[in-house]
């Protein structure tokens, strides 16, 4: 079983922490000759699959490197563009790695805001007087926990959907925070949390919580 | 013998001779480094008003306590839960105003004040102002405005020491969404 | 002293928990905490932190002796330098701090010398030191507690906290104790 992520936000909708655990996102590495069958196009200054499933590699998948050179957007490190080096032959036969696109610090920061926005929004549109907001959204592939305290406060965890005792691990982030974060004379209340002995604790607690709540298969 | 046990073993307890000495260390440095006595009880306040709004969060975390109804509830939770929790005393809720938005905790050994003597000349300091301060910024984490001060204070005299905290108003603006 | 004769070990530490009930380490950690706080905004480097904390560590462990001698009927005033340390790293933690410190050593080179190693000190159990604040330990207040506590029974030394092995306190006694220690050997 598994806990993929946490998130923690502070009242204002500000991201204060993050941390990926067991964010396993599949990559495929395939050799291809040419022409490449797939159909590529730019998306969001990236190089992603439009066309051509196989293998593994699904439309949506991003070109992570190429012969192991990794991509930054549309270019190679180094400055080759992608589309370019995959259109001409003589590069053939290539290597291409296909896969999610790992979020960056800003991706993560913007989703947090807008997740603090639809909890305020779930609370209003819920036919409930006094709904509490989001507790957890179920999806097939995972599901997304979230605890918001008395304060404002919300721990968010996102976990494989067979993952149980969520419960318990949401409590325990509270008390790390509370301890590791709270009592360190170096920590200014809402901002980012650098805290090492608050990492320690915050992954001790996710082990945990992983073998406890792993479950009967 | 089973006293000692628990020294040993409960690392979240400390020494309270420790943490009263602690205490008084502080505010022997403030009147070093504070002019007049109203300064160090402004500081005193203050430092107390940012261990309230952390030491809610240990609370909330720990103590498994629900949002109060009304002020009779917050008074309880106060003196039977969290004055029980963080500083090992259970201070008597009291003198209750008639619309019920005024009271008292009357504290009969005050864990901040063993051992001192004011100094002479010191006739404004109010030696345990950091508590006005802890339950200002506690409470106003879980948006009640709240007047807190001393009234009584053993250590000038008066039989007992006496905290009256006076409801203000509910800081509507603070509610988190889904917390009303 | 008519309580010597029974349970003597722990004679110490019973009579001071009795004394006073003890207090939640949550409400501990903050207080110091902010006493960190505090000496930092007046303060510019590293070492003037440390020294600040030290002088308000000092001033605990001045009156925590007080304390330890007038509660203490059975509390036997150390005249060898190695039994009061043995004291300290001991009886004097344990009551304090809820258990012993975890070495005492004495220095290869300097007889002068000697360490209390302690992995977790209670003061340092919440705090991550940033890095730009290098080589803080915020035990320079326990190294003041027990310079005082030293200096007040008549161990005159200088305390200083190191990081190694976890928290380090570096024990340097004045000359006038070694001195005496060797005095007292050779009667």
């Amino acid at each position: 079983m598994a806990i993929y992520s946490v998130y923690i936000i502070n009242k204002a909708g500000g991201l204060i922490y993050q941390h990926d655990h067991n964010a396993t996102r599949p990559e495929v590495e395939k050799t291809f000759s040419y022409p490449l069958e797939l159909v590529l196009k730019v998306f969001d200054d990236k190089i992603v699959v439009a066309f051509g499933e196989r293998d593994g590699i699904k439309v949506g998948h991003t070109v992570l490197s190429i012969n192991g050179t990794p991509a930054e957007g549309r270019f190679l490190k180094g400055g080759r563009d992608i589309l370019e080096t995959i259109g001409m032959e003589e590069n053939y036969p290539i290597s291409i790695k296909f896969g999610r696109p790992k979020l960056t610090t800003n991706e993560k920061i913007m989703l947090a805001s807008m997740f603090h926005s639809l909890f305020a929004i779930g609370c209003q549109l819920s036919p409930e007087p006094r709904s509490s907001g989001i507790e957890l959204l179920e999806t097939d592939m995972f599901k997304l926990h979230c605890h918001q305290t008395m304060t404002g406060i919300k721990f968010v965890v996102m976990t494989d959907p067979r993952q149980m005792a969520v419960d318990g691990l949401l409590k325990k982030l509270y008390e790390v925070y509370a301890d590791f974060a709270l009592k360190n004379p170096f920590y200014s209340l809402d901002m980012p949390i650098r805290c090492e002995l608050f990492d320690e604790n915050l992954k001790a607690a996710i082990e945990i919580a992983e073998r406890v709540g792993s479950g009967s298969t | 013998m089973s006293r000692q046990t628990a020294r040993g073993g409960d690392p979240r307890k400390v020494n309270g001779e420790l943490f009263t000495l602690t205490y008084g260390a502080l505010v022997a440095q403030l009147m070093k480094d504070y002019e007049n006595d109203e300064e160090v009880n402004k500081q005193l306040e203050k430092m107390g008003y940012n261990i309230g709004v952390r030491i809610i969060e240990d609370f909330l975390a720990r103590a498994n306590s629900t949002r109060c109804n009304d002020f009779r509830d917050v008074a309880e939770q106060i003196s039977k839960v969290a004055f029980k929790m963080y500083l090992g005393v259970t201070p008597v809720v009291s003198n209750w105003s008639p619309a019920a938005d005024e009271f008292s905790l009357l504290l009969e050994n005050n864990p901040l004040t063993d051992f001192v003597e004011l100094p002479e000349g010191h006739d404004a300091l109010i030696y345990s102002n950091i508590l006005c301060g802890v339950l200002k910024g506690a409470l106003e984490m879980i948006q009640m405005d709240v007047d807190v001060k001393f009234v009584q204070d053993q250590l000038k005299g008066d039989n007992i020491t006496e905290i009256r905290l006076k409801f203000i108003k509910r800081l509507e603006d603070a509610v988190p969404v889904g917390e009303d | 002293m008519a309580s010597m004769g029974k349970q003597k070990s722990s004679s110490l530490d019973k009579s001071l928990s009795k004394g006073k009930p003890e207090v939640n380490a949550a409400t501990y950690a903050l207080l110091f905490s902010e006493i960190v706080q505090y000496c930092q905004n007046r303060v510019y480097t590293v070492p003037e932190l440390q020294n600040k904390l030290a002088e308000m560590g000092q001033h605990v462990g001045s009156h925590l002796l007080d304390v330890l001698f007038l509660r203490e009927k059975g509390f036997k005033r150390e005249i060898k330098l190695l039994s009061m340390l043995i004291f300290i790293k001991s009886n004097f933690w344990k009551t304090v701090f809820g258990k012993e410190a975890e070495k005492l050593e004495q220095a290869n080179d300097d007889e002068r010398t000697y360490f209390i190693i302690e992995k977790e000190p209670l003061v340092n159990k919440y705090i991550s030191v940033p890095k730009d604040k290098g080589s803080l330990n915020c035990a320079a207040f326990t190294a003041g507690m027990l310079e005082a506590v030293l200096n007040g029974a008549n161990f005159p030394a200088k305390v200083t906290v190191h990081w190694h092995k976890g928290t380090c306190f570096m024990i340097k006694f004045d000359e006038s104790v070694i001195a005496r220690d060797k005095m007292i050997d050779s009667r």
